[in-house]
């Protein structure tokens, strides 16, 4: 009974770092003869079962409707797994992909994978998150990394008057996206000298239930918080549910980097203001589309390059950019993803 | 001859997961190509070092569950010394070596000296040493991308006649060597397997059931911190949760290999297979572009099964006849 013990708390430790994520990648499974000829695109994103990998999920979906590509969406089960994000790139060497497409935990440590699946022949690329310095031939991004948090942060400035206290929350402290996020929002509200913002930087692992947690501790620590800005797709729903629990809805203001559907009730209910946002879908779909065209061809992607029902992309140098939106209580009802 | 026999006696369950597992992905493509074991051999290597102390700390009737947050506070550590405060790369990873066995120490004294529960000695330590690990960055991570001498670790091959192995390989290899002549050849070894069996009968034999045991966790929390640094040099990363999830994967590791949580017993050949099981079903999963998810959750269940088996033939053993 004793080792039974034992093992149920082994077990319990390892379920319960595993049990947040409960969808798993649906892509297809085998190269099987269907596939075969197509490119194999492989997406490695940094944690599978949120909203934002399952709107993920429906661009590889369509791209491998629409694009003649064999592409699939994988995945560590939690949040900010380092090392298996390095485990999953090291093993698409073993099954010999075409092509893998990273969204970066963190920008350093895929390096040596990557190195590796380029020294094997594997086409590498990152999307969503950068490698900056990989051996990466683009990175396509769903919006100015820097910019995206400047205008999520000049938005909240106004909500809130320009004065008063405002938390940052992130997902990772590792992610590179999240970090020039982060970096955007600060560069911004040191404009406005009636706004402090409260430290520490808080990270959610990129998961709703710590996004709350997190939220209420810095409310009890700050009753006066006028604001909350959140770079990763959990923070701003997470803040307000935390502000409900709290009895603080709509007395704190919230703007976001986050999906629609995802706070489509708290922006109905006036407790989050506004996010901004790409539509990941779009931004899969987008880069399936130019890693399939770079495979083929060799070809690299172009200033004003169109690509059909997303609209025009813009590069710069390595990176690429597609479209974003600004999402708020008129205008949500019109997004899908 | 030995060897046959101890697979016989104990070992059939491990061994028919391996083969059953062989067989069901055999047929995938490259599940046999020598570049994908060896690549696994790098990934397995780390956890396998784990496994192989935790082999000893279990046939003392232990457990050690700080496993994965010691491999992270020393991934942190030798890149806070190197990189935050411009160490010697090599001294920095001596420093936090020796942090690791700070760490083993205050497991082996509160358990062996005190007399405290394993679990919750350990459970404490495993928050201490992730705690550590993030206080040292406030939780960013550290690149040894530049440290190119500290990387070859992991990504180097040794040649052997005929063919090269991955240093990681090497590595685990020799660990099992020593701790297996250090279990089967030495006092100490049969010293840890008699406290396993019976702490009370040991001490009346006047066995130093206190040191053995102090010493087995020292040797666990230096492998884990082995771990930690190959882990930083193949990702050329110093990062806090480095190890994540170490203690269920070493744990399961052992138990698969047929390895008795209960104490008395401890079987490195075992914990080899078992090792190896993990890896092919790691494998085979990632060929077939199965989450990781998946492989986990069908670790769980394999170790559940493994400890029914072993708690069956526990019973079998003691009602059948006295051997």
């Amino acid at each position: 009974m004793k080792s039974l013990l034992k093992v149920l708390v082994a077990v319990a430790a390892g379920v319960s770092l595993t049990g947040c994520a409960q969808h798993q990648s649906t892509g297809p499974v085998s190269s099987g003869s269907a596939d075969a000829g197509k490119p194999h695109i492989v997406f490695i994103f940094k944690v599978m079962g949120i909203s934002y990998s399952d709107s993920l999920q429906q661009g590889v979906d369509r791209a491998n409707k629409e694009l003649g590509v064999n592409a699939e969406l994988i995945g560590p089960s939690t949040g900010n797994d380092i090392q298996g994000q390095i485990n999953l790139i090291e093993q698409q060497i073993a099954r010999k992909v075409d092509a893998v497409v990273i969204s970066a935990n963190d920008a350093d440590s895929v390096k040596p994978a990557m190195d590796k699946a380029t020294a094997a022949g594997i086409k590498v690329y990152t999307w969503d998150s950068d490698s900056p310095g990989s051996k990466r031939l683009f990175y396509v991004a769903g919006c100015d990394d820097v910019q995206i948090g400047r205008d999520v942060a000049a938005r909240l400035a106004e909500d809130i008057g320009e004065k008063g206290k405002v938390g940052i929350m992130t997902g990772t402290l590792t992610a590179n996206n999240l970090r020039l996020h982060v970096q955007g929002v600060r560069e911004e509200l040191k404009k406005h000298p009636q706004i402090t913002v409260v430290e520490p930087l808080l990270a959610c692992n990129d998961q709703k239930d710590q996004a709350v947690n997190k939220a209420i501790s810095l409310l009890q620590a700050h009753p006066d918080l006028a604001g909350m800005a959140g770079v990763c797709s959990p923070a701003a729903p997470g803040t307000a549910e935390a502000l409900i629990q709290a009895g603080k809805a709509g007395k704190v203001k919230v703007w976001g980097i986050s999906l629609p559907s995802e706070v489509k009730p708290y922006l109905k209910k006036g407790i989050v203001q506004g996010a901004i946002l790409w539509n990941p879908a779009d931004l899969t779909y987008a880069a399936a589309m130019l890693v399939r065209d770079n495979l083929k061809t060799g070809a690299m992607p172009k200033d004003g390059q169109e690509i059909p029902g997303i609209g025009k992309l813009s590069v710069k140098g390595e990176q690429v950019l597609i479209p974003g939106a600004v999402i708020t209580r008129e205008n949500v009802d019109r997004f899908d993803f | 001859m030995r060897l046959v026999r101890e697979i016989a006696k104990y070992r059939l369950g491990a061994v028919a997961v391996l083969i059953a597992v062989t067989i069901w992905f055999a047929r995938t493509p490259h599940f046999f190509e020598a570049e994908t074991l060896f690549g696994l051999t790098r990934q397995y290597a780390e956890i396998g070092i784990v496994a192989v102390g935790m082999t000893l700390v279990i046939a003392t009737g232990g457990i050690d569950i700080s496993v994965g947050g010691t491999a992270g506070m020393v991934s942190m550590l030798l890149g806070f010394l190197a990189v935050g405060h411009g160490w010697n790369i090599w001294a920095a990873l001596g420093a936090a070596m020796i942090c690791a066995l700070g760490i083993g120490a205050v497991n082996g004294f509160a358990i062996a000296r005190l007399g405290m529960e394993p679990v919750l000695v350990t459970l404490a330590t495993m928050s201490l040493t992730r705690g550590i690990a993030y206080v040292l960055t406030q939780g960013t991570s550290l690149s040894l991308y530049s440290y190119d001498s500290f990387r070859a670790i992991s990504s180097t091959d040794v040649a052997l006649p005929g063919v090269s192995v991955p240093t990681p390989a090497i590595i685990l290899l020799v660990t099992v060597a020593v701790a297996y002549v250090l279990l089967r050849q030495t006092v100490f070894g049969r010293q840890i397997l008699a406290l396993g069996q019976s702490e009370a009968a040991a001490k009346l034999a006047g066995i130093p059931v206190t040191r053995a045991k102090f010493q087995t966790y020292l040797l666990l929390s230096l492998l884990a911190g082995l771990a930690g640094a190959l882990i930083s040099s193949r990702s050329a990363t110093a990062f806090a949760d480095a190890g994540r999830n170490y203690e269920f994967e070493a744990i399961t590791a052992v138990v698969l290999g047929g390895t008795s949580l209960s104490g008395g017993e401890g079987s490195l050949i075992g914990t080899l297979i078992g090792v190896a099981t993990m890896a092919a079903l790691r494998n085979g999963l990632a060929l077939t572009g199965q989450s990781d998810l998946v492989r986990t959750q069908m670790l769980a269940v394999a170790l559940i099964a493994a400890v029914v088996i072993d708690n069956a033939r526990k019973k079998l053993i003691r009602g059948g006849s006295n051997t």
